[in-house]
């Protein structure tokens, strides 16, 4: 294959396919410079070491989420040698690597959906209080799973729990969390809550809780969301963009679910302080009965005295009329034998036996004669 | 009588008191009515200290 005489074309397309020959796809680290977005479509940057940089061309529906030069990024793509603008890497997806750069990618996506307003306060709904179903995307191997379900048993029990078996870390993961979040929505009957979880890990485990789609995902959710991730002090994207967050799985399950013996407590304390309430009303309604005791008593009293002052006024008003006081003008009673007054001489005989009440004495006499007039 | 009310005793002794007022009033007539009143006001007290003492028996009990 020495001295070939070739067309330009025809160079560029035997070296294409040398390469696609040679290396279908290989995944290259380096550090992002220039990187710039064209027609909101295309993305063009440059990735390079301390020695080396190469062109690099894709798509932004590739983009992990907002990017800025220097981050250090895992692009996999197939290299091209390009017609007129010479050699570049096709872009097949990139990753942020290490520690800082995953952070940095983060600290981008999550300025970004802040400002698009997917983690305002105003947006979060409440948790039903116990659910009667959750619909739980984990891992089914994973101790999240396990921890979270022993929890929940644990302390109350009907619920009905849907797993979604998904992969949690990984480059699968994003997509099937994705497709279990929308799945549960589209279902006739979708759970009351939806609850994302997993384990701690490394800033690159949780990755996916951080990614742009799974964010999204978990925002547009109809059903009510829950997100506890790990034990990490880093709050991932979906947590933020979740209606509540928890700090480990087990957190989450006692986040939605009561105490079924705090329940029971709460009852007892309700129970004593109805009592307590009923016994108070008992004796504030005695006190005012016996108040009003008092009061009809005095009531009565008052009528008594009253008549009674009224009878002694009468009394002695009746006194002043006494017939002591005629005998006192010089009259006297005169009273037959058995102690009647008498009225008339048609009442006496010559004889009859008679009382005569003066007011300093009593005489007895006889009637000698009756003279009528 | 004695099943009369306070009432009735107090509003008859009242008409005795009111007719020995009578500047007129025979004496005989006076002697009857005083006699009446005097009943009257006996049986009156009777009723006031059964009232009282009844009143008393429902205050110990209260």
């Amino acid at each position: 294959m020495n001295d070939l005489t070739l067309t330009v074309s025809e160079f560029v397309a035997l070296v294409n396919q040398t390469l696609e020959y040679a290396y279908p796809n290989v995944t290259i680290t380096g550090e992002l410079a220039n990187f710039r977005v064209s027609k909101n479509r295309w993305v063009y940057f440059d990735l390079k070491d301390t020695e080396s940089s190469i062109k690099c061309f894709g798509t932004v529906y590739q983009l992990p989420g907002p990017l800025e030069d220097g981050i250090m990024l895992a692009v996999k793509g197939a290299p091209r040698l390009h017609p007129l603008y010479g050699f570049s890497v096709n872009v097949l997806s990139m990753t942020p690597v290490g520690e800082g750069s995953i952070k940095k990618a983060a600290a981008l996506l999550q300025a970004k959906l802040t400002a698009e307003g997917l983690f305002d306060a105003e947006r979060k709904r409440p948790l039903p209080h116990p659910p009667y179903s959750i619909g739980l995307i984990t891992s089914a191997e994973s101790a999240a799973y396990r921890d979270f379900m022993k929890i929940l048993n644990a302390r109350w029990g009907g619920v009905t729990v849907t797993l979604a078996d998904v992969q949690v870390q990984g480059e699968p993961a994003v997509s099937a969390i994705v497709g279990a979040v929308e799945q549960f929505n589209q279902l006739s009957a979708p759970p009351e809550v939806l609850v994302i979880t997993r384990g701690g890990g490394s800033a690159e485990d949780l990755q996916a809780f951080s990614t742009e789609q799974v964010t999204r995902a978990v925002a547009a959710s109809r059903i009510p969301t829950l997100v506890a991730i790990g034990h990490e002090i880093d709050t991932s994207l979906a947590e933020l963009a979740a209606d509540q967050r928890a700090s480990t799985p087990s957190n989450a399950a006692e986040l939605l679910v009561p105490d079924r013996k705090a329940v029971l407590r709460q009852f007892t304390t309700q129970r004593a302080h109805l009592n307590h309430q009923l016994s108070r009303l008992f004796s504030s309604s005695r006190q005012h009965v016996k108040t009003q005791a008092r009061e009809l008593l005095n009531a009565t009293e008052h009528c008594l005295v009253a008549a009674s002052q009224r009878l002694t006024a009468h009394s002695q008003l009746l006194e002043a009329f006494s017939p002591k006081r005629a005998l006192q003008r010089g009259y006297a009673l005169v009273l037959r034998q058995d102690g009647r007054m008498v009225r008339s001489g048609k009442q006496l005989q010559t004889g009859d036996e008679l009382g005569i009440h003066l007011i300093d004495a009593r005489l007895t006499a006889t009637v000698k004669q009756v003279t009528i007039e | 009588m004695a099943d009369t009310n306070y009432q009735t005793l107090n509003a008859e002794l009242e008409g005795i008191l009111a007719k020995l007022q009578d500047p007129d009033i025979e004496v005989d007539e006076a002697v009857v009515l005083y006699e009446q009143g005097v009943k009257l006001i006996a049986k009156l007290e009777k009723h006031l200290t059964q009232a009282e003492n009844k009143l008393t028996k429902l205050k110990q009990n209260a």
